[in-house]
């Protein structure tokens, strides 16, 4: 009796493109990144092919460990408050009826889809010394000087939530959307009160949703440099900025380098832990 | 092995998924125009056999044959077979017509001509003029309709069909047996069919294979799987029978005595060849059993339970050896009720001995 | 349900929807701002407008980036797609990390990527501009393409492409047939979602721009940076309108999805 071992190779072959250009053009970069970070800039210009770890003990040092800290408090502020506006967003919303569910989820995407910049833009106008926000205060009486508000940490803060709350408000929506409500009547027919029934049933359901929520704001509120320079005239630093300027002005490459291996194993360890907690492969909501 | 009339063969097929032997060196041999059920629980393998049949799977061993052709490793589109998919499996973004006439234009067929095919087809299956509906306007028997005269209209040598009641409700299930049985005599063309239903398979089928984890529990005509079950297998799941425990003590010609719980009685011999001392299995289905005052011959047993459903009193007895018997009564009240003791006795020819499968 | 306990949600989603779209409805209000002052209000006009249609820089910087994200979301289209189909048939353990590392980049912050595409052209030693745009744009339109096909591919029921082979369609044929069209609009609203991210992109394209090829949002962002014109309000207010549309068209195609 003759036995089947060989598969044809078929319909697998369609993925090669995507095999090599995965190769070639995402792996390949960021194994060079890592390779980088472990070289010795040249003085003058350039790297110099000669082993290091000077780069990643150069981030000890307490002006860019003061950065990369600075950089995850308010990445940290971000997401809190992303999380305190969005959940009872989405939560909100995907109790609505289906009409008005797609109608909402349009005026969501809307902003999520309009560029960054732009929208940053109108906050600069609102923030702006004896801009709007400074007109309305004082012609309401709230307060009789301008409040000059942009270029401050909370500029940046509105921003960045701005900027961010839409992957919240998706995350938890989703979450929330495919919960089994049921569940939920159960608990309140068990006895359990309203607020108990959240806690112990709705809470840890949605659990998946604010968790993919979480990531999707704290890990790009390390990198969105433009919002910092923008609504934050320079005067605060994200690790975003600290890696470009290293690019830009202090042409250390390597240096660059071992901040962003740093911050990529941050965000696969974040990745990571997702996914061991929420045994749940990809992100909620991400589409 | 070589059958002149038989149109599909099946030797010894082993698939594995895993370290779980889903089909355990099977063998079928299938005539020409023959209505074969495979029948059998959810998780037996049957849907497997038949995919392997239509060549959308690949069995780890053996071979399959069409009118004597080995093509084990041709693929689905090279083989004059075609399927009806339990869920109906209708192309959703082509209307009926495109659906029907798809196979033909992968024949290439000139369009006027398909267009005469499909709309015989549909007349066949009483769908005429559905041609420009979208699958999704039509129900769930319609749809059924649809997948049938899609796969016959490519007039197949074998045609497979899943379940293809499964998801209708019963009394257009009883509708659909009778059109399908008249459509398979009208076209000629041989029907291997896929039932949990026992009901179903009895029907229609003029072969029933019974599966049972991976092999054949039983093969043979409606009548056969139903009156001379050889297992127990096939004895409760066809016959829905009860099974008793017992040690054979003579076979006298085509009866064997059995010593049972409490008492011996005689049964049909069967396929089983018993020696004296030997353990038996006696299958007796409950209508069968005749339930007699304790005093006379028979199993002594007391009623445990009596129960009124579907027009029948179901009665379940527990034996000496405490294990439990049902007996049923079409619609008089039997006059039992639960603590009775009874005699527990049976025609010898409506029960048989069987093996354990 | 209690019609007190119906009202807040309403109010708390109006409000904050309101909030979101301030910024907005703000830029467009100040594009028709006859001030040149670009806080003073000065009477309603369409000198901006006129303006913008007249400033042949930042006209060539949107045809860049129009003409990028064009590139860039077909490339993905096709690569993303045949990605999907392919990755469909292989279940090994090299696969789940190929997947892993195609969808990196949209998932680590776009610094990084715009970081490591700079540093590995300089090392090939290419010439950046709209070669190295293409390609740092491709590698982050491509997962999005690829997870939205893979959804609809997942839930595609698998015995229509099996009917197809059934009915004597070649493995190719039944997936032209059956399959494609059938994940289409997952492919169409996958490259539409590409195409607005690209049209969108700062950090990457920073990185990764010529001296020559600038793209728009990269103009704006040093218009923004350098000095403040009222024109970009009229520009964003264009673009604004454009991305209505692409929403648009994408919830047309995503009803087209659901049904």
């Amino acid at each position: 009796m003759k036995k089947r071992f060989l598969k044809k190779p078929g319909a697998g072959i369609a993925a090669v493109p995507l095999w090599m250009f995965t190769l070639v053009f995402v792996a390949g970069p960021m194994v060079y990144m890592l390779i980088l970070s472990f070289l010795t800039r040249d003085p003058s210009w350039g790297v110099v092919n000669e082993f290091t770890l000077d780069n990643y003990a150069k981030i000890l040092n307490p002006v860019y460990a003061g950065t990369y800290l600075s950089s995850l408090k308010l990445a940290l502020s971000t997401t809190a408050i992303t999380l305190v506006i969005g959940y009872p967003f989405g939560y909100f919303m995907a109790r609505l009826s289906e009409k008005w569910k797609k109608r909402l989820m349009m005026l969501v995407v809307v902003p999520f889809w309009t560029n960054a910049l732009v929208r940053m833009y109108g906050w600069i106008i609102i923030f702006r010394s004896n801009g709007l926000l400074d007109k309305l205060l004082m012609g309401l009486g709230v307060t009789d000087a301008p409040l000059r508000l942009l270029y401050t940490y909370p500029a940046v803060l509105v921003g960045m939530v701005y900027a961010l709350l839409p992957f919240m408000i998706l995350s938890v929506y989703s979450s929330v959307e495919k919960m089994d409500w049921s569940l939920v009547e159960a608990a309140r027919d068990l006895g359990a009160s309203k607020a108990r029934a959240f806690w112990t049933v709705t809470a840890k359901l949605t659990l998946p949703g604010v968790l993919s929520g979480v990531i999707l704001t704290f890990i790009p509120s390390m990198g969105l440099f433009f919002i910092a320079d923008v609504l934050g005239g320079g005067k605060f630093m994200l690790v975003g900025n600290l890696i470009r300027d290293q690019l830009f002005s202090a042409r250390d490459w390597p240096f660059a380098a071992a901040l962003a291996v740093i911050l990529t194993l941050l965000t696969t360890l974040f990745l990571w832990l997702y996914r061991k907690i929420t045994h749940v492969r990809d992100l909620e909501g991400i589409l | 092995m070589d059958n002149r009339s038989s149109i599909l063969q099946v030797q010894n097929i082993v698939k594995r998924f895993g370290d779980v032997t889903v089909l355990d060196h099977l063998n079928l041999s299938v005539d020409r125009g023959e209505f074969v059920t495979l029948l059998g629980a959810s998780g037996c393998g049957k849907t497997t056999l038949l995919r392997i049949i239509a060549g959308l799977e690949t069995p780890d061993e053996g071979t399959v044959l069409l009118s004597g052709q080995d093509v084990t490793d041709w693929a689905p589109n090279k083989r004059n077979v075609n399927t009806v998919f339990q869920n109906y499996a209708l192309f959703p973004h082509m209307n009926v017509e495109a659906n029907v006439g798809y196979g033909l234009r992968l024949k290439k067929m000139a369009r006027p001509q398909i267009q005469k095919t499909v709309s015989e087809a549909l007349a066949l299956v009483q769908l005429p003029g559905y041609e420009k509906r979208h699958p999704q306007e039509l129900s769930g028997g319609q749809r059924q309709r649809v997948a049938i005269a899609r796969a016959i209209v490519n007039s197949p040598d074998v045609l497979l069909l899943d379940e293809p009641l499964g998801a209708l409700d019963l009394q257009l299930r009883r509708q659909m047996q009778i059109e399908l049985k008249r459509l398979q005599k009208q076209l000629g063309i041989t029907f291997i069919y896929i039932t949990h239903d026992q009901e179903e398979a009895i029907n229609m089928s003029d072969r029933i294979a019974v599966m049972y984890g991976g092999t054949f529990a039983q093969t043979g005509t409606p009548a056969q799987i139903y009156d001379e079950p050889i297992n127990d297998y096939v004895a409760t799941f066809v016959g829905n029978s009860n099974i008793i425990r017992g040690v054979a003590e003579a076979a006298d010609g085509s009866y064997i005595k059995a010593s049972l719980p409490g008492g011996t009685l005689l049964a049909r011999k069967g396929a089983v060849q018993a020696a004296a001392g030997a353990d038996v299995l006696i299958a007796v289905r409950s209508e069968n059993i005749d339930l007699l005052p304790p005093e006379e011959a028979g199993l002594p047993a007391e009623v445990r339970e009596v129960a009124f459903g579907g027009g029948m009193q179901r009665i379940t007895l527990l034996l000496q050896d405490n294990s439990e018997i049902v007996a049923s009564r079409h619609g008089i009240d039997s006059g039992l009720q639960a603590g009775d003791r009874v005699s527990v006795y049976w025609d010898k020819d409506k029960a048989i001995a069987v093996q354990k499968a | 349900m209690k019609k007190k306990a119906s009202v807040f949600p309403k109010i708390y989603l109006g409000v904050i929807l309101a909030l979101t779209y301030v910024p907005i409805i703000i830029v467009i209000i100040y594009s028709f701002n006859a001030s040149k002052s670009a806080t003073a209000w000065g009477g309603w006009s369409l000198d901006w407008y006129a303006k913008l249609f007249r400033n042949a820089d930042l006209f060539d910087a949107l045809k860049n980036s129009v003409v990028l994200a064009l590139m860039s979301s077909l490339a993905a289209g096709v690569i993303g797609t045949a990605g999907a189909v392919g990755m469909a048939r292989c279940k090994s353990r090299l696969a789940g990390a190929v997947e892993y590392v195609s969808t990196l980049p949209i998932m680590i912050p776009e610094i990084i990527l715009g970081m490591v595409f700079m540093a590995f052209f300089t090392l090939l030693g290419l010439k950046f501009g709209m070669l190295t745009l293409f390609l740092g744009h491709t590698s982050f339109c491509i997962p999005y393409v690829y997870m939205i096909v893979k959804a609809r591919l997942v839930g595609l029921d698998k015995s229509l492409p099996e009917a197809a082979r059934d009915l004597g369609a070649s493995g190719f044929r039944a997936f032209w047939d059956v399959t494609l069209p059938l994940i289409m609009p997952g492919i169409l609203s996958g490259m539409l979602l590409a195409f607005a991210m690209s049209l969108d992109d700062v950090v990457i394209s920073i990185f990764v721009t010529g001296a020559r090829t600038v793209t728009l949002p990269v103009k704006i962002y040093t218009q923004i940076k350098t000095g403040i014109t009222p024109e970009i309000n009229a520009l964003c207010t264009l673009m604004l309108l454009a991305t209505f549309v692409l929403v648009t068209l994408s919830g047309i195609l995503g009803k087209k999805r659901n049904s």
